[in-house]
């Protein structure tokens, strides 16, 4: 496999979970300036999680399964954000993520889990959504009112 | 008691290379007695011709090669031309052996107009010819072959090149311009040097400078290469001709390839080589080990090279296959045969899709005529051997009537203007390859009961094998119960392809008292199909839509009553999901006529193994009453697969580019279907089709954090279109070992394409 990164290990094959699959528990999705990060998202079995980012005023309606599938917003709109959580009940912490690429607007996040099955037999969970906004930090707010005052005085 | 039609037909014989045991062409003339592509030629040789007449015969019209065949001395010709009454040409037979012990015989022959017996165009009798050099050049010089190379013995490899080098005698006249060198080939070419092109050169031994033959091309089983100069006697020459084609089968090395030089009439031979004086034998052909040999079968495994067709009906199912079980057979590998352009088939592009199972193909052409068919292949990666030539003959239908699996109506009895659609259905024994029309009439105008649309014209497509007929009562007094009628088919004037059309009977029966009720149970499912039961409680057919079933999704693939019945008349589903790319609904719509309250069995075939489908139903009078909607949610059997995965961690993160570099590495590497090997994310090995690759955002790569970016985890999906799917067992074979857990860098350097 020349033209790929050195492969350091592989595990041996073995069969994937295909069946009803979910998330289960809460999780949590936080924003800060330039994230969003999910933690503590756990399914009821090894699966797949599909997590996209659409802009507010450029998605008109949620995505469906089969455009979420291949990455997709409706009717073809390209998504802000989009990754897949290869998820193992054993590594709890696979179901986290974060993502640094957060600008100002308003966004919602939808997640949805599948089996450990990418292909067009999966069996998915419902879709989750969850509006999402960057935050601005405090220090920035007293930057502005200090500029503002600045001006103020000057004039 | 046989009629002769033409008396003005006449054959003469001239005769090349005419000297005893060389292979001869034999040049018939023929004034015609007015032939047709559907024509037939007989030819009786004299009895001491041998039996079989040569060890390859050919035939040619001036157009080129023409189909025939020898039973015994009997030599019958098809698809000669077209040729009108006393025009003249000539037929050239090669590769007839003359006899040692020549006498002057007597030819017969007989022209047929068609393949019914019971009249033919001409028949007579024509002297055969003696050359006058045939007695006098028979112990003619000797070319003395010291050297032969053949670039692979490998059957059915291409660009074959062979080298000979042979000494010219300088007891030999002079040899030059005008006179010409064959190469003569085994009868093991036979059925592939008709598709050679080949490339010729002529050289003094160690002199590459000065090429003495010019073209070069195949006639029967001789390379015809002219002299461009005069030769020098007494020298070495090397020559080597390229673009060759090995055989198809292995046979026993009983013949050599020989070399001839004619005179200038291109009718004697001056010298040729003997294989007791060549210092070469020919080579062992054999299979080559690297390859997987296809060849062309019947449904029960039965290899064939030829198939017979008549004129725009396909012929029947053949498979392209690399084993003779037919049913379970799986490409490994995508293969695009081509050209297909004088060719009509079903499906009309022959692609083998990796992971797919042989699926049926039928052939055609429009015409009488025989096509040799020589595919060539791209795709595979040189995976597969070539596919041997096929021989498909077609020929006109003289006997065999249009017939449809509908052969008899039940009409309800009705009010003036209640119509009826009646709808009839070809067999596929008489599938057309392009369309064929009926004019359908009624055989009486006197029963209550008229056609819908005068004229009613029907039309059948590849693909479309239905077609509905509309009538209506016209007067409620005369067709009542018991009253008979007809429908008439009569091929249009452009339809040739039946001999004759026919009729299906209708019978007034009672009206239905009630809207049809509809009998609609799952019976059984296998791999690959679904049956049920069904029936209706009236007179008329059942309707039914076949889609696959997604969990995460229940209606993806829905269609309504109305909208199911406006595809059940269209000719093709190609447009059905034009809007929707993502759902694969392998969308079925059909109809079956039904009688009132009989039971009837539906098996829809062909479908995906552990596959979820949903089968909507419904009876349709023939007065368009129809019943409510009925749906059945099943499944196919599996065929033994399931999804897996392994994980992959390089040292460091993979880009798009890598990923799909990756799975296809895995498909070729664990030979499974390349469509059905995935990364977590959605990458397969086709995914430069996928317009996801295109909008990739490769900076969010850097701004992703995840725990463990290096880590690639590959599925690898169930194949549904196999009757059995061993792709698991195969996989781990080769990736559950503990020398390839312990040392991956072994996969990384295995056979892997860059």
């Amino acid at each position: 496999m020349t033209g790929l990164p050195l492969l350091t290990s592989c595990t041996t094959n073995s069969l994937s979970y295909v069946g009803a699959n979910d998330i289960t528990g809460s999780f949590s999705v936080s924003m800060g300036p330039n994230y969003v990060y999910i933690a503590n998202l756990a399914l009821a079995h090894n699966g797949l999680v599909y997590v996209i980012i659409g802009n507010n005023n450029l998605w008109t309606r949620p995505p469906v399964i089969s455009e979420i599938k291949t990455g997709s917003g409706p009717n073809g709109l390209p998504p802000s954000f989009f990754r897949v959580l290869s998820y193992k009940t054993t590594i709890p912490t696979s179901g986290n993520m974060a993502w640094t690429g957060l600008t100002a607007g308003s966004y919602t996040m939808y997640i949805v889990a599948s089996d450990d099955n990418p292909f067009d037999s999966a069996n998915f969970g419902t879709i989750r959504s969850y509006s999402i906004s960057a935050e601005v930090p405090a220090h920035e707010y007293f930057l502005a009112a200090a500029v503002l005052l600045l001006l103020a005085l000057i004039f | 008691m046989l009629g002769v039609v033409s008396t003005n037909c006449q054959i003469t014989l001239s005769k090349s290379f005419s000297i005893p045991s060389i292979g001869m062409e034999m040049n018939f003339n023929v004034v015609s007695p007015g032939i047709t592509m559907d024509s037939f030629l007989y030819l009786n040789f004299p009895s001491y011709y041998s039996s079989g007449l040569g060890p390859d015969i050919k035939c040619y019209s001036p157009s080129g090669e023409i189909y025939c065949y020898v039973v015994d001395r009997f030599l019958t010709m098809q698809y000669l031309g077209v040729y009108a009454a006393g025009a003249s040409f000539t037929i050239t037979v090669t590769g007839v052996t003359m006899a040692i012990n020549y006498n002057s015989g007597t030819f017969s022959f007989v022209f047929d107009a068609d393949n019914n017996p019971s009249n033919v165009l001409a028949a007579g009798t024509f002297a055969d010819s003696i050359s006058s050099t045939v007695l006098t050049i028979q112990n003619f010089p000797t070319i003395n072959i010291f050297s032969f190379t053949q670039s692979s013995a490998f059957l059915r490899e291409e660009a074959i090149v062979i080298t000979l080098t042979f000494y010219l005698s300088t007891t030999l006249t002079s040899i030059g311009l005008g006179q010409s060198l064959f190469m003569v080939f085994p009868p093991s070419f036979s059925d592939v040097l008709r598709f050679a092109t080949p490339s010729c050169n002529l050289n003094i031994l160690g002199n590459t400078l000065k090429n003495y033959v010019s073209t070069c091309s195949v006639r029967g089983m001789r390379i015809k290469m002219p002299f461009l100069d005069n030769l020098v006697l007494g020298s070495t020459y090397t020559l080597t001709v390229g673009g060759l084609i090995n055989p198809t089968f292995s046979t026993s090395n009983l013949y050599r390839y020989s070399l001839e030089i004619t005179d200038t009439t291109g009718t004697s031979i001056l010298a040729k080589s003997y294989a007791i004086n060549c210092n070469y034998i020919l080579p062992t052909f054999s299979s080559n080990p690297i390859t997987t040999t296809l060849n062309y079968y019947l449904l029960d495994g039965t290899a064939i090279t030829s198939l017979n067709s008549m004129a725009n009906i396909q012929s029947s199912s053949i498979y392209i296959s690399p084993s003779s079980s037919v049913a379970s057979a799986v490409y490994a590998r995508n293969t695009y045969l081509s050209p297909l352009s004088n060719l009509l088939s079903s499906p009309s592009n022959i692609n083998l899709l990796s992971g797919s199972n042989p699926f049926p193909i039928r052939l055609s052409s429009l015409t009488s005529g025989v096509i040799y068919l020589y595919f060539s292949k791209s795709g595979d990666g040189q995976y597969y051997s070539n596919l041997p030539p096929l021989t498909l003959t077609t020929s006109k239908n003289y006997f065999t009537s249009v017939s449809f699996v509908e052969t008899a109506f039940s009409l309800p009895v009705g009010v003036v203007e209640t119509n009826y659609t009646l709808v009839v259905t070809l067999p596929s024994s008489l599938y057309p390859m392009s369309e064929v029309s009926f004019t359908v009439t009624l055989s009486s105008t006197t029963t209550g009961i008229s056609m819908r649309t005068e004229p009613t014209i029907i039309s059948f497509y590849p693909g479309k094998v239905v077609a509905s007929i509309l009538v209506y009562v016209n007067d409620a007094t005369s067709w009542t119960v018991g009253r008979t009628n007809s429908l008439v088919f009569t091929p249009t004037a452009a339809t040739t392809s039946y001999a004759a059309g026919t009729t299906i009977p209708l019978t007034a029966v009672a009206a239905p008292s009630s809207p049809p009720v509809t009998t609609f149970t799952l019976n059984t499912a296998t791999v690959s199909s679904i049956s049920f039961n069904i029936g209706c409680s009236e007179h008329g057919k059942f309707i039914y839509h076949l889609s696959r079933n997604f969990a995460y999704n229940l209606s993806a693939c829905s269609l309504n009553q109305s909208t199911t019945v406006y595809w059940l008349n269209q000719n093709s589903l190609s447009s059905l999901r034009v809007y929707e790319s993502y759902y694969q609904c392998n969308d079925v719509i059909g109809s079956i006529n039904v009688q009132a309250g009989v039971a009837a069995s539906l098996t829809l075939s062909s479908l995906q193994s552990s596959t979820s489908y949903v089968v909507d139903g419904f009876c349709e009078t023939q007065a368009g009453v129809q019943s409510n909607f009925t749906s059945i949610s099943t499944a196919t059997l599996t065929n033994g697969g399931a999804v897996n995965t392994m994980n992959f961690v390089f040292a460091s993160a993979l880009t798009t580019a890598q990923k799909i570099k990756l799975v296809c590495a895995l498909a070729l590497n664990f030979q499974v279907d390349y469509t059905k090997v995935s990364t977590w994310d959605g990458y397969y090995c086709s995914e430069l089709l996928n317009r996801r690759l295109l909008q990739e955002d490769y900076t969010q790569n850097s701004r992703l954090l995840t725990a463990t970016p290096s880590t690639v985890v590959v599925y690898f999906g169930v194949n549904s279109y196999t009757t059995s799917d061993t792709s698991r067992t195969n996989i781990v074979a080769q990736a559950n070992t503990s020398t390839l857990v312990s040392n991956p860098l072994l996969m990384q350097i295995s056979s892997i394409p860059t």
